[in-house]
């Protein structure tokens, strides 16, 4: 299993309080398979993520266990999480012009990490990086090394950013609202990507949206979260026909549709 | 309709504001340029002693008149100005050097060891910063070197805080994350990432503590502790020239005294200017 939490739960601590965010998830991704978290904002999707990848410093009470690739991260001393985070996950986040250092060229930022944390030489990441941004339908990859994040569209920065997340051989994914900052159109180009990315390297990814339908388009499996707790699980085949929960059906619900009648 | 009279107020603002800027940078080139080449164009020697023409005032020979050993000067304010001007540049890159690397890590690792910093910059704040540099003085001893690194540890704790309070906003961005995620290491990601995207901010706020420095030096070297005779350090021409004011002999204490004044107005002009511009930018 390539993730798999266990009875997962988190406390912000302050001097005077404590708020419970995360009440004992379970939840787990095989390789291949791509598993859909959603809920509604502040249900404690993100901080699933963050606390899978040991983000949380000593503000967090994690208890309960998160093993990626079969490595403990609660409790992991920095060594073992830096290692981790260099060779076994990756993360995409939603916002892809604040996931870039502003200041620095894409090539470089995209470079950084394969010669300082995984020891390739310049010209190979180089080599590496352009091959990967045409991998995700980038135009003119060598112009776009050049350039700074500023002078890129969102569609394009996301398009950089999950380059950057493929570019050290990951197993799993974690994609923080991947493609929410998008418009339709470049969002279904982005899970386009992901899909055959995902395909052609067996990669697990757990795909965090608030947005049910997208889910339901794309995922093997759904948890639906609500205020730190997973209250259904959808498996396909199935999926919302079979959702049994009061919670699930009124996202369901809430979300606009096209009468039946227009649609068809 | 406030909405639309700002602009109008701003454009008026902005070209009164520019002409005091162009003047202050043309001054300051103009310092620059003495600084370089002070001893080469100074038309007189700084030690030159002359007793026929002491206390003399402006006059073709001697431009900004003599000081009581007859010493033309415009000639010493030309040669202090390298001394004068190098003195708060070391001092400042000495203070940003401990200040930034202080305050980065004090906001990069959070928990007791900001606390403790904090206190320390805390401490350091309540303590009088001339206090403490005539403190060090005290133990190793008066001179330009002691003063400037004396000085030096005083500012950088109002440089660490600075950076602190501009690294914690900056840590918080995604992208300081998603290093984080690719494995790299906190040093790495602070030198490379954090420090880098501080720096307009930073450099704005040195250019204008630039002026600050530069009075702080000349004070201490007015009371004797910097600079030492036969310097013609612009605080040290101060206070030498401070005996003739009791006989109506102003003009020694007044030229360099006018010129520190000129340059720190100068440099604050300019230095807003140029930390706004940065800000914008950054």
């Amino acid at each position: 299993m390539l993730l798999r939490a266990t009875q997962l739960s988190l406390e912000f601590v302050s001097e005077n309080d404590r708020v419970s965010i995360l009440k004992g998830i379970d939840l787990c991704v095989a390789p291949g398979e791509l598993v859909g978290l959603v809920g509604e904002s502040g249900s404690g999707k993100s901080t699933t993520a963050r606390a899978a990848l040991g983000l949380y410093g000593d503000e967090a009470d994690i208890t309960g266990s998160v093993r990626i690739d079969d490595i403990e991260v609660v409790g992991a001393d920095a060594r073992t999480l830096r290692d981790i985070r260099a060779n076994h996950v990756a993360l995409v986040q939603q916002d892809p012009r604040g996931a870039l250092n502003p200041v620095r060229r894409i090539g470089d930022s995209l470079a950084e990490r394969l010669v300082k944390v995984h020891g390739l030489r310049r010209d190979e990441a180089d080599r590496r990086i352009v091959a990967l941004l045409t991998a995700v339908g980038l135009s003119n990859p060598e112009l776009r090394m050049r350039q700074y994040p500023h002078e890129l569209s969102g569609g394009m920065l996301q398009r950089v950013v999950i380059a950057a997340a493929l570019s050290t051989n990951p197993k799993l994914l974690l994609a923080d609202e991947a493609t929410s900052a998008l418009d339709v159109t470049t969002q279904a180009e982005i899970i386009a990507i992901f899909q055959r990315e995902m395909r052609d390297r067996n990669l697990g990814m757990l795909f965090i949206t608030h947005d049910l339908h997208l889910a339901g388009a794309i995922c093997d499996r759904i948890y639906v979260l609500r205020r730190g707790v997973v209250v259904e699980t959808l498996q396909r085949p199935g999926l919302f026909r079979e959702a049994r929960h009061e919670y699930t059906r009124a996202l369901i619900d809430a979300a606009p549709v096209l009468r039946k009648e227009v649609a068809r | 309709m406030t909405a639309l009279l700002t602009p109008h107020k701003r454009v008026k603002r902005r070209r009164t504001s520019a002409v005091g800027y162009w003047i202050s940078l043309g001054f300051l080139v103009l310092v620059v340029f003495a600084a370089a080449v002070g001893p080469l164009v100074a038309p007189h020697d700084a030690t030159e002693i002359d007793f026929k023409a002491i206390w003399s005032g402006p006059s073709g020979r001697h431009w900004f008149g003599t000081d009581q050993l007859g010493r033309d000067l415009f000639s010493r304010l030309v040669i202090g100005t390298g001394e004068t001007l190098i003195g708060p540049i070391v001092l400042l890159a000495l203070a940003t050097l401990i200040g930034v690397t202080l305050g980065v890590f004090a906001a990069w690792c959070g928990g007791w060891i900001d606390t403790v910093l904090a206190r320390i910059t805390d401490v350091m704040f309540a303590f009088p910063g001339l206090l403490f540099v005539v403190l060090v003085i005290a133990v190793f001893g008066k001179g330009p070197i002691t003063a400037v690194i004396a000085l030096a540890l005083a500012y950088a704790p109002v440089i660490a805080k600075y950076t602190r309070s501009l690294a914690l906003s900056e840590i918080a961005r995604p992208y300081v994350d998603a290093y984080r995620v690719q494995g790299m290491g906190g040093v790495g990601i602070c030198v490379r990432a954090i420090v880098p995207n501080l720096t307009p901010a930073l450099l704005g706020y040195l250019v204008v503590l630039f002026g600050e420095t530069l009075m702080s030096l000349a004070t201490l070297s007015y009371l004797g502790f910097g600079a030492q005779p036969p310097s013609s350090e612009w605080g040290l021409m101060v206070q030498e020239g401070q005996a003739g004011i009791i006989q109506g002999h102003f003009l020694p204490t007044l030229v360099p005294g006018a010129a520190i004044a000129l340059v720190v107005i100068a440099v604050n002009i300019v230095g807003v200017r140029v930390a706004d511009r940065l800000l914008a930018k950054g």
